[in-house]
């Protein structure tokens, strides 16, 4: 007993420090983010701002509409999330459940459409989007994002199905349910915890994409945090502190929301669920 | 199993060639009138749902005071032109860049759109440009254009855009050092790696010059002053002239007056590294004054000539405007183009955001030019600014250039081989 | 098949055009000069034979498996043992392994922003780290030195690869049953033979999702390059998606951009097959 508890204060102390360096370069934006622009630069290097301003938030971030820009990430994000996932986990669980011979060839055929770099998909996404009318929409980067986090939800998930006892769907079946009903009210519950995680990641996804809303959307109103923030780094002249603000504010809200939902989103729930 | 396959693919491909076949109609959606403009005017919105009468403006002026002189000839224009509205849209230089490639191919662009220089040939061959010869040479100020910046807005006698304004690369200094180290400002290269030698004696830590590097247009457009002071050209990149341009800055390199880090700066970088006091002189345009005054107040700095060695020698840059090929209304396209690039609004626009007029009667508007202590020096380089290209293939070409640069700056080949090898590429992307 | 379809043929609508319009536009002449022609020249595989006459895409290739390779390394096996040393019961795992994933919403070009200044040769943050702990000698020069310059990408990919292989290894390690752990204690285990004689075996189908995703999002990897170092010094760090961009959106010849981005997209399909040949007869069921 003495050695564990021994084990828990090491690994504790451990944690924290790994955890702390791994973290170092975030808390550096938002430190920076309180500087102003030539002492970001200035050497040698000062750890903590030396000169205290908000400048960077109060000139960068009301002019650049970062509210609307918030809720057209949030959109954007979630719009991506609920395609991902429907589409995602119920290919997932049919690709596990259910035994198929072409089960290699289509898992095959959902990696093969994630290999195409971003930037060479653009012109014939445009050109697709252009003629549905949908550019300049939130549309447009919802679906381009699904494409990326539908075969990552497929892959993520998968693995969670398939240590489902069959048992439980044979059941069921004899419960009275069919294929449909029994897939959400007995397996989705219990791949839970895959799922989340596959979820939280596909918000991600969303949340983060740049090159997909800069493309197809042109508007200012529709504009994304990430799209906001490349605006403020353009060739002629990086604003540099505005750039750390902006990045501190659209990361801040992800760290609470990870922090709250973070027994959701590593499982933990599922523990004591996959028993035979 | 494989041919159920095949046929699924199959249908899924046709149900795109006829989800993308039929549809085809919405356009480029106006923007809507950007936020500002619902705010301040509420008059012309009345008009807005007449789709033909609605103009789009991209351009990349990252500046708020570049953005907001957009705003105010968008404002006038609409003034004079009841029931049109003009909605402007920054978009990032890169991202443009992009835009206007994939409108090659699906039509989709701006009514108007801003575009660089040296790129412009290169739009103008895959068809991106409206063709304004006629309103052009109708246009009683089509004479004031200088030479350089015009030629890159046409094609054989063909005109496609009107520039809007030049620039070029001179070099910035530390005044307060150059005081305190009692140092004159070189305008020779060998006066230029004298400074050096004592700036660095000095300051052993921090580097006397920086300039770009890169390994894109900026490296090339930064290396062009030298080598044309050289005597070098970008036809004979393998002349001694040339060579002896690139192993100048190979030189400040290995000296280290130069940071080994500018290979992968940009302008920018050079800028900031410079406005932070890490570096003493710097190789760069105009455009940074506004920036420096902003972020770094209490910098003192001058300007001076870029040194010379046989010549003085500098580099055009500079923007053009040009009405797209997806512009519906040519005529009132180019009533904006000709209103926005106009003597008074262009002169205005370069005195008030650093800049130069790319015509002969800048001066009639402003005298900034003169009075301005920085900017007359670099009024004095535009007379020996050099225009790049124009070539449809310029982009493909300045690869080849900032690439040697690289190779000889990181050592891989010295500067012989390198220019010999890029003159040898060059040769096959131009023909 | 029901459940499959519609994810299925998402997909196939919206990225099937893509590739197959790459495919055409790759066997075709498009460049500046050609492409306001309607009808543009089959070629046939004239863009593929002039890009393996340069040597520049034997190296860009080398460049891309070497970078791949390593992230994935790396990012692969600390983001296990993260997962695992975090999968222990102690106060700070749970907030920690909350914290780390915050690393992956750093937009990307933010993060090879804020890298490049981290890694500047002089006054950088981690040059003068390194110096006052004494580690170093004479500044390292990261972005300028052809093998350093990987290196940094490699090192900046993997700050970001790691919480993300390591949150879905977790996600793994959750759906492992404690019970087989508690039975294995009894018959005298330790934590090694533990590790892997159940924790492996079980958590294979998982690692093996990890690592394909893995490879396929580090072998495009496009931002971080761009940003970083633009393919430089000296192209030592052009991968193939920033060089078929090049070739693109730079250089305006379509046809070798997109002939560039199918070398990319066949070395994956290699890959990928490979991945599928390796799902277990169990787990394909």
């Amino acid at each position: 007993m003495k050695k564990r508890k021994m084990f828990r204060g090491l690994a504790n102390v451990i944690t924290v420090v790994l955890t702390a360096a791994m973290l170092f370069p975030i808390l550096w934006i938002m430190l920076n983010s309180f500087k102003p622009g030539p002492e970001i630069f200035a050497q040698p290097i000062t750890l903590l701002p030396e000169h205290f301003t908000l400048e960077a938030y109060t000139k960068y971030l009301v002019s650049n509409h970062v509210f609307r820009g918030y809720l057209n990430s949030f959109l954007v994000a979630m719009g991506a999330l609920a395609t991902g996932l429907g589409l995602g986990v119920a290919s997932a669980y049919g690709l596990a459940r259910y035994a198929m011979r072409r089960n290699r060839l289509i898992m095959l055929l959902f990696l093969i459409t994630q290999m195409l770099p971003a930037s060479l998909m653009l012109t014939p996404m445009y050109l697709i989007y252009s003629r549905l009318g949908i550019l300049n929409t939130y549309i447009a980067p919802v679906l381009s994002v699904a494409t990326v986090s539908i075969p990552f939800v497929v892959v993520t998930t998968r693995p969670f199905f398939l240590n489902l006892p069959r048992d439980l769907d044979d059941a069921a079946r004899i419960d009275g349910c069919n294929a449909f009903t029994s897939f959400l009210r007995i397996m989705l519950p219990i791949a839970k915890p895959g799922v989340i995680t596959a979820g939280a990641l596909s918000f991600i996804f969303g949340w983060n994409d740049l090159v997909y809303n800069m493309t197809f959307n042109t508007k200012p109103e529709l504009r994304p945090l990430t799209s906001i923030m490349y605006n403020l780094m353009p060739k002629e002249g990086v604003k540099w502190n505005g750039v750390m603000a902006l990045a501190t504010v659209s990361i801040l809200p992800i760290i609470v929301l990870f922090l709250i939902l973070q027994d959701f989103i590593v499982g933990g729930l599922a523990a004591g669920a996959v028993k035979e | 199993m494989k041919k159920k396959l095949l046929a699924a693919l199959l249908s899924g491909a046709l149900a795109v060639s006829l989800l993308t076949g039929c549809g085809g109609t919405s356009g480029q959606e106006a923007g809507g009138a950007s936020e500002a403009q619902t705010e301040e005017e509420g008059q012309a919105s009345a008009q807005t749902d007449n789709p033909e009468k609605t103009l789009t403006v991209w351009h990349y002026f990252a500046d708020e005071a570049q953005q907001k002189f957009m705003d105010q000839i968008t404002q006038e224009f609409q003034d004079a032109h009841p029931g049109v509205t003009v909605s402007c849209v920054y978009v990032p230089r890169d991202e443009l860049t992009k835009q206007y490639t994939m409108g090659a191919v699906s039509g989709e662009l701006p009514d108007i759109g801003m575009m660089d220089n040296p790129e412009m040939a290169a739009y103008i061959e895959m068809g991106l440009c409206a063709d304004i010869t006629e309103y052009y040479h109708a246009w009683d100020e089509a004479g004031h254009y200088y030479e350089g910046p015009m030629s890159s807005c046409m094609s054989g006698d063909k005109v496609y855009g009107l520039p809007q304004n030049s620039n070029c690369l001179e070099m910035f200094y530390d005044a307060p050092v150059f005081e305190e180290l009692n140092l004159t400002p070189p305008t020779t290269w060998d006066e230029l790696l004298d400074v050096c030698e004592k700036l660095k004696t000095a300051y052993p830590d921090k580097y006397p010059l920086a300039f770009s590097a890169n390994n894109n247009e900026e490296g090339t457009f930064q290396f062009m002053p030298f080598l044309l002071s050289a005597g070098g050209s970008i036809d004979k990149l393998d002349s001694q002239e040339s060579i002896r341009a690139i192993s100048f800055w190979k030189e400040l390199v290995d000296k280290g007056y130069v940071p080994r880090d500018v290979i992968s700066w940009g302008q920018t970088e050079v800028n900031t590294q410079f406005s932070s006091g890490n570096v003493f002189m710097q190789v760069n345009g105009p455009w940074n004054i506004s920036t420096m005054k902003d972020e770094a107040p209490d910098k003192e700095w001058k300007v001076c000539l870029l040194p010379k060695d046989k010549e003085y020698a500098s580099v055009l840059g500079g923007e053009n405007f040009a009405v797209t090929s997806a512009c519906k209304d040519v005529e009132l396209g180019w009533e904006y183009l000709s209103t926005l690039c106009n003597g008074k609004n262009t002169a205005e626009f370069c005195a008030y955001v650093g800049k130069f007029a790319p015509r002969d009667d800048g001066s009639q508007y402003s005298d900034v030019w003169d009075k301005d202590e920085a900017l007359s020096v670099f009024n004095e380089g535009m007379q020996y600014a050099m225009p790049r290209g124009p070539h449809p293939k310029w982009n493909e070409f300045s690869g080849t250039i900032s690439g040697a640069i690289q190779q000889v700056l990181t050592g891989e080949k010295d500067p012989e081989t390198a220019m010999k090898d890029a003159q040898e590429a060059a040769g096959k992307i131009m023909n | 098949m029901l459940f499959v379809l519609p994810g299925l043929l998402y997909m196939l609508l919206l990225i099937g055009y893509p590739v197959i319009y790459n495919l055409v536009i790759s066997l075709q002449d498009v460049n500046v000069m050609t492409i306001r022609n309607k009808e543009a020249v089959f070629v046939g595989l004239q863009n593929y034979r002039y890009l393996f006459k340069e040597d520049m895409i034997w190296q860009v290739m080398k460049q891309t498996f070497t970078f791949t390779f390593w992230c994935i390394v790396f990012q692969l096996s600390l983001g296990l043992l993260l997962a695992v040393f975090f999968n222990q019961k102690f106060r700070m795992a749970k907030p920690a392994r909350g914290l780390l994933l915050v690393i992956w919403v750093v937009p990307m070009t933010v993060v090879a922003l804020i890298f490049k200044f981290m890694f500047q040769t002089d006054g950088g943050l981690i040059n003068t780290v390194l110096m006052n702990l004494h580690l170093i000698s004479q500044p390292i020069q990261w972005l300028v030195d052809a093998k350093m310059a990987m290196i940094s990408l490699i090192i900046t990919n993997c700050w970001v690869g790691i919480p993300f292989n390591m949150i879905l290894l977790s996600a793994g390690l959750n759906g492992i049953s404690p019970e087989i752990y508690e039975s294995a204690s009894i018959d005298g285990a330790n934590g090694f033979v533990k590790f892997f004689r159940i924790t492996l075996p079980l958590l294979r189908p998982a690692i093996m999702s990890v690592l394909i995703m893995g490879v396929i999002y580090t072998f495009k990897v496009f931002d971080l390059v761009y940003v970083m170092t633009s393919g430089g010094p000296n192209n030592a760090t052009e991968l193939l998606s920033t060089y078929s961009y090049r070739l693109s959106f730079t250089e305006y010849q379509f046809s070798r951009g997109a002939a560039a981005a199918n070398v990319l997209l066949l070395c994956l399909v290699v890959l990928a097959f490979l991945y599928v040949k390796m799902m277990r007869k169990d787990e394909v069921m």
